[in-house]
């Protein structure tokens, strides 16, 4: 299934400093279908190198970042437990700012 | 889909943690503007024919024009943050923060952090302090110490040093007892300065090496892709200070 991350605010630091990732995620081994939950354990392996407790905490996104799908705010779609669609688009802003 | 809870005819498109109530994006724009504009009124921010500089920044950042006292004027005080991100979002404005490690106030990261997660039980636990620091007084026999920069930094400071350059030199030292200790120290740490490794140093140096607290000096922020921008041609009777 191929969806599109988009990490602004600061957020793409934590991912090589690319803002937009089109990713293809793999079928699921039980043939469950893909969470948000599961979204962010994958970004968690697959797209940041260091530090990763700046974007997950548990199975939810650290607090203050914010999280939209397709353009609405995740709280409005389930969250973590929001089942994902081909062509989906995530966007992943960080509000947590320095000095 | 969920429809907007003010015009009911728009698909919602976030849901706004001061009311818990989801809005389209048009409303939320309305309703977010209206507020913002309310403080501004409310508690006169601002008069017809001032200069105003927008720096959507904190702390030192922004320490810009004459006397270095300017009135820093905060519209965005009782704003939730994720409102301020979300306007900047769809409004396709230029946002971006970051916890720099390397700023001598990035300790401030920690305090954030707990905020953040003091406001997940309770969305208004932040609009509570700034509520009690509102109401904060000091007694009127209280003389307050004159407020200077830093010598360092640049940051405002009561002392010669601020509490973060002492603290992070205290650290880096490993003589953390300098933050808490007694002037003495903070003495002894100003007699180290000219052996100090300037690359430590973080703060543009225009303003860093000044030592003098009424020169003026425009300091940006650190970090390159930032979104300060500061009227720097006339004299700006207020900064307004997004966060
Ligand atoms: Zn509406
Ligand atoms: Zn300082």
């Amino acid at each position: 299934m191929k969806v599109s991350l988009e990490f602004s605010g600061g957020a793409e630091l934590l991912v090589d400093g690319q803002k937009n990732h089109d990713v293809t995620l793999p079928d699921k081994e039980d043939g469950s279908k893909w969470t948000v939950k599961d979204l962010l354990a994958w970004i968690k392996d697959n797209l940041i190198d260091e530090r990763p407790e700046l974007f997950v905490q548990g199975d939810t996104v650290r607090p203050g970042i914010l999280v939209l799908i397709n353009g609405t705010d995740w709280e409005l779609m389930d969250g973590p437990e929001y089942e994902l669609c081909e062509g989906d688009a995530f966007v992943f802003i960080s509000t947590l700012h320095g000095g | 889909m969920k429809l907007c809870a003010r015009c009911e005819t728009s698909r919602a498109a976030m849901r706004r943690p001061k009311t818990g109530a989801a809005l389209c994006r048009e409303c939320f724009y309305a309703a977010f503007e209206e507020e913002v504009h309310e403080t501004i009124v409310s508690e006169n921010l601002f008069t017809p024919g001032d200069v105003v500089a927008i720096g959507a920044s904190g702390g030192k950042a922004i320490t810009t024009g004459e006397g270095g006292d300017l009135p820093r004027s905060k519209p965005f005080k009782y704003t939730y943050e994720k409102e301020i991100v979300m306007y900047a979002y769809f409004k396709k404005l230029d946002y971006f923060s970051t916890e720099c490690t390397y700023s001598p106030n990035a300790y401030r990261g920690f305090a954030r952090t707990f905020l953040k997660d003091l406001e997940t039980i309770k969305p208004s636990s932040i609009i509570d302090i700034i509520h009690s620091g509102e109401a904060l007084h000091v007694k009127e026999e209280v003389t307050l110490p004159p407020q200077g920069t830093c010598i360092r930094c640049g940051y405002m400071t009561s002392s010669d040093l601020c509490k973060a350059c002492v603290l992070l030199e205290g650290l880096n030292k490993g003589r953390p007892k300098l933050a808490v200790g007694k002037k003495r120290h903070e003495e002894r740490l100003r007699a180290d300065d000219s052996i100090t490794d300037p690359t430590t140093a973080t703060a543009p140096s225009s303003s860093s090496s000044s030592s003098s607290s009424s020169s003026q000096h425009t300091t940006q922020g650190a970090r390159p892709p930032s979104t300060t921008t500061t009227t720097t041609t006339i004299n700006p009777k207020h900064v307004v200070d997004a966060w």
